[in-house]
């Protein structure tokens, strides 16, 4: 019998710091905790539970094996999320704590620790109820894949890597963005390390083992994708395209501008005082880090370790091909991409404190210090603010579903036991209406602009709540069923919702203009199709 | 600064912070539901969606109601961070206040003080308009600091300091809700009345040590008065003053009253838990006697009793508006004088009364604890009910054949639908608008509301009607057909305007308003 005293898996401290992390959290998160908000995507998940199969289409391999493990696929209140922000909080502690090395007393330790975990990145991993867990818990295992990196520095160099890779591996299976934290932590870790020894070699070989995990996972995974798209099992999406190596090449320039471009970029729940306030405490480092001695080879180092680490807060970014011109490169930009940062930025500004915290300045521990509480009620005031749009704008999109299922119920069909099909052009986000923009603030596709009721799976939200499902799976017309009533109303008629001739209604169909970008899509596609036939 | 608030004793000890930490938990465990289901009162539509600002109460003369909004959360009323900053205020308040009174030290003393005032069910009418709960919470802890600095004044060598600082605290809660005053007068009496009882104080010698106290409250007040000729608000009901040829009139009525709510039940505190309330205090006042040892100080501490009893209802002495037995009301006035009789049992000796107080604190903790609970559900329910209804509303106005959504229609709400009511099956002597029987769909903020939930704005607001609105078939409309929700005819839609009818009564009074505008 083992003796369990001496496995001690975290230390008074770090368990301290996790279970406060975790409490703030929890309360900052109560309304999404015990009551359920869920986004677009999760209709099916929340009725059907998670399939483990369900990520592969995008090649996300990995992405539903937590859910599967412990909640055996179902996306419940109260665990879900808990259970997310248990992992992530861990995450944070131990990368301070463990990976880093931070010894600083308590309470400034709990303050970044907390100024850290509730960055308001978090907010755009909680839209999803179904990868909300994982999402949260990807920070972890990268986590335990850093440790074993900077293990292998020390003792049992290939077990370790193999560790680390595997770990790694698993979460970009997950979710490739994930990969960003390992980027940035690592390049951190290399960024510290040589502060405090100053010599190049050491550091280079250090790089090169961190750099080991990170390659070959990625390598690993491209052939898994090209296995699966072998298989047809695996579609090419906007989220997993990759760029050939010259692109990889020319895409530097553009994405470190970008990097240092989205530091000061306000975005909803992320106001310019936010902002400021970051950047501020990221180019207090950046000038204490670059020019505190020496040098000029040395500096010369450190700010190419700088340059890298603007490279690698964007590193998912960096490897991303998306078509500039596509709806999601407008809309939703990568470099932009609140829910990739969530696995770069906090790491970096929770370095960056820590890091200026550690100089021998009084004055400069203190302002660190009032910076930290300053962050805490910041973020906790965007959180809340976010929750709050959450909860009118979830509301309201659920009441403007109930009165558009009103309405078609109203026109009653010849056979009621029919399926129909229902054309629903357009869209109608509401939290926006409850939130409060900055005329500067741009990107935020997830967090405020998109609806909780999409176009494009009718079926999933109408038969959401309907006593026994009446839409059919598909939102188009079968140019064969063409009524003259329903040329009528695409020519003439049409109108957008509420207006009653916003609707169309007959035996097998039910098409509503929601907005006037749907009433103009419908008249357009009608036109072509009248066009074409 | 930490000297400076050490001198005071105003730095929590270890002792201090448990206490205060116990109770906050207990606290936000009674009123959880709430702070987990965002609900809001009729005054907060708005507000909800977009901020407050500073100029926001100026209307009405509350010119510091938001001051607490625009420091502490950016003046956004938002989920969990409202209750949360609220009860801690209120936390502190009471913490502050068991010093004041010279309460014994101890964690379960402080516990059972600060819980068993701020899960009284008063301080729940201060959750129903969350456009106001924290700064409304939060000048109950400025009241009792301006109380507490102005009695250490004497002793104090910076007497300039402590009289700004409390002249300050004075001066901002009553720039926000002026009904404060019976925190100042009642919290006060109960200081004299320990003054007398324990220290054995003779007259003069309460009026040395009072007179800053009292001195800095007029100070404050004049403040106040110069403040509101300054901002110049506009003729509003809340404050209108009693003349003074009505105040011997209004004297008499309000001592019936202020012995009278003792008894009175009012929903969610019954009339079982008004008498445990009034058995707690009559033991209070009965060990008081009891305690005191000369006839002299026996009719020093009726006269202070009488006062403290009188204070609670001030404010109604004072304003025209009825404010007798209103919840919000009294968590100024009678829940402090509540709270002063269970400190009073824990001051007392012998230790029987200490242990009737402790048993009396824990049993009406309880109680509270039970009544707020019940009268949440009751909440919710009817705010669940009442916006299911604004739904339908909807759903009818866009769904009906005059109906075009491209238009800015001017629109009108006649009459409301108060659903808490349905929920509720206690029985009570007086109701109070704030627990109980207030709408959330209120009349005056129809279009507000019609359009908190909806993608589209197509009202006009503000939406006035004008007498060029009533048309003949407006008027033949209301006076033949219409009739209230849910009947076809409940809601009238022209090029112009939109009505709906809520209830028999806003058809009548609709009724009466165009029989005027077109006689």
């Amino acid at each position: 019998m083992p003796n369990l005293k001496s496995i001690k898996l975290l230390s008074k401290k770090e368990l301290h710091l996790w279970l406060i992390a975790l409490g703030f959290l929890c309360i900052t998160f109560m309304p999404f905790i015990f009551n359920f908000i869920w986004g677009n995507h999760d209709w099916m998940p929340m009725l059907r539970d998670t399939n483990f199969k369900g990520g592969l289409i995008e090649g996300r391999f990995a992405q539903y094996t937590f859910i599967t493990i412990l909640l055996d696929g179902h996306i419940l209140p109260v665990f879900n999320l808990l259970f997310g922000i248990t992992t992530y909080t861990l995450a944070i502690v131990l990368l301070a704590t463990r990976f880093f090395e931070f010894n600083e007393p308590f309470v400034k330790l709990c303050l970044i620790i907390l100024a850290t975990i509730s960055l308001p990145f978090i907010n755009e991993i909680t839209y999803f109820q179904f990868i909300l867990f994982s999402q949260l818990t990807w920070p972890l295992i990268i986590t335990f894949s850093l440790l074993f990196t900077k293990k292998a520095l020390s003792s049992h160099l290939t077990i370790n890597l193999l560790a680390s890779t595997l770990l790694l591996l698993f979460s970009i299976g997950g979710y490739p963005a994930s990969a960003n934290l390992y980027v940035t932590a690592s390049i951190l870790y290399l960024i510290y390390d040589y502060y405090n020894k100053n010599v190049i070699i050491p550091i280079i070989k250090k790089a090169i083992i961190f750099l080991i995990p990170l390659c070959i996972s990625f390598a690993i995974l491209y052939f898994i994708y090209k296995h699966l798209q072998e298989k047809n099992l695996m579609l090419t999406l906007y989220n997993n395209q990759t760029l050939s190596f010259l692109s990889f090449l020319t895409n530097i320039p553009t994405t470190l501008g970008a990097s240092f471009l989205s530091l000061i970029q306000p975005q909803p729940f992320f106001s310019i005082t936010f902002k400021l306030l970051t950047t501020l405490i990221i180019l207090a480092f950046v000038f204490c880090y670059t020019f505190s001695l020496t040098n000029i080879c040395t500096t010369f180092f450190r700010i190419l370790l700088i340059i890298a680490l603007f490279l690698g807060i964007k590193f998912s970014a960096l490897l991303t091909g998306v078509n500039p011109s596509s709806y999601f490169s407008k809309h939703d930009p990568i470099t932009y991409m609140v829910r990739a940062d969530f696995y770069s930025i906090p790491c970096l500004i929770m370095f960056c404190l820590l890091f200026l915290l550690k100089k021998q300045n009084q004055f400069l521990k203190n302002i660190i210090t009032l910076i930290s509480i300053l962050l805490i009620s910041i973020n906790t005031l965007s959180n809340l603010t976010y929750t709050k749009t959450q909860i009118l704008g979830f509301k309201a999109e659920m009441f403007l579903l109930d009165r558009l299922t009103n309405r078609i119920e109203e026109i009653k069909p010849s056979s009621s036991r029919r399926l129909r099909t229902i054309v629903q052009a357009g869209e109608l986000p509401l939290r926006s209406k409850y939130y409060t923009s900055n005329k500067y603030e741009k990107y935020g596709y997830y967090n405020l602009e998109i609806p909780f009721i999409r176009h494009w799976i009718p079926q999933e939200f109408y038969n959401f709540y309907a006593p026994t499902p009446f839409v059919r799976r598909g939102s188009a017309v079968d140019t064969n069923n063409f009524s003259n009533q329903m040329i009528d109303f695409f020519q003439t008629k049409i109108q957008t919702w509420p207006s009653k001739d916003s609707m169309y209604s007959d035996d097998f169909y039910n098409i509503i203009a929601l907005s006037k970008t749907g009433k103009n899509a419908l008249k357009e596609q009608f036109n072509l199709i009248k066009r074409k036939y | 600064m930490k000297n400076f608030l050490k001198k005071l004793s105003l730095v929590p000890d270890k002792n201090d912070i448990k206490s205060l930490i116990i109770s906050f938990l207990i606290i936000n465990f009674t009123y959880l539901y709430h702070t987990l289901n965002f609900m809001w009162g009729n005054h907060d539509v708005k507000f909800i969606k977009e901020e407050l600002l500073l100029s926001s109460g100026l209307f009405e003369g509350r010119f510091t109601q938001f001051i607490p909004y625009r420091l502490l959360t950016n003046g956004q009323i938002l989920p969990i961070l409202n209750n949360l900053i609220g009860f801690c205020f209120l936390s502190f308040a009471i913490w502050l206040l068991a010093k004041y009174w010279e309460l014994k030290k101890s964690k379960l003393n402080y516990i059972l003080t600060i819980t068993f005032f701020a899960t009284l069910p008063y301080t729940l009418s201060w959750l129903y308009f969350t456009f106001i709960t924290i700064s409304c919470l939060a000048w109950t802890f400025f009241a009792i600091l301006g109380l507490y600095l102005s009695s250490k004044i004497p002793n104090h060598k910076n007497k300039y300091l402590l009289s700004i600082l409390s002249i300050l605290c004075f001066y901002l809660p009553l720039g926000g809700y002026p009904p404060i005053i019976n925190t100042f007068a009642v919290c006060l009496m109960g200081k004299l009345i320990i003054e007398v009882l324990f220290n054995n104080k003779t007259l003069k010698q309460l009026f040395s040590k009072y007179k800053y106290t009292i001195l800095n409250i007029l100070i404050a007040t004049i403040l106040f008065k110069l403040s509101l000729y300054i901002f110049s608000p506009n003729d509003v009901y809340n404050l209108e003053t009693t003349p003074l040829n009505a105040l011997p009139q209004k004297l008499i009525s309000t001592i019936k009253i202020s012995f009278e709510q003792f008894f009175i039940s009012v929903p969610f505190m019954e009339k079982g838990y008004k008498l445990t309330l009034a058995i707690m205090c009559l033991i209070g006042l009965i060990g008081a006697f009891f305690t005191s040892s000369t006839i002299q100080q026996r009719l020093k501490l009726l006269v202070l009793f009488f006062g403290i009893i009188f204070a609670t209802s001030l404010t109604t002495l004072l304003v025209v508006p009825p404010t007798e037995l209103v919840s919000r009301i009294d968590f100024y006035g009678i829940a402090f004088l509540y709270t002063f009789f269970l400190v009073l049992l824990l001051k007392l000796r012998p230790n029987l009364f200490e242990s009737l107080g402790i048993i009396f604190g824990f049993i009406i903790i309880f109680l509270n604890i039970l009544n707020n609970i019940h009268a949440l559900k009751v909440w919710k329910q009817g705010f669940d009910a009442e916006f299911r209804i604004l739904d339908e509303v909807i759903d009818r106005i866009e769904n009906h054949p005059s109906f075009t959504p491209n238009k800015k229609y001017r629109f009108y709400q006649a009459g409301d639908i108060s659903l808490r009511p349905s929920y509720y099956k206690g029985k009570f002597q007086k109701d109070d608008v704030f627990l109980h029987s207030l709408p959330y769909l209120a009349m005056w903020q129809g279009e507000n509301l019609i359009q908190f939930y909806t993608p589209k704005d197509y009202l006009q607001t503000p939406s006035i009607i004008t007498p060029s609105d009533i048309t003949d078939e407006v008027f033949n409309f209301v006076m033949t057909k219409a009739s209230p929700w849910p009947s076809e005819n409940s809601i009238f839609i022209n090029n112009n305007i939109i009505i709906i009818f809520y209830n028999q009564y806003g058809l009548d009074d609709f009724k009466l308003k165009l029989r005027q505008l077109r006689p």
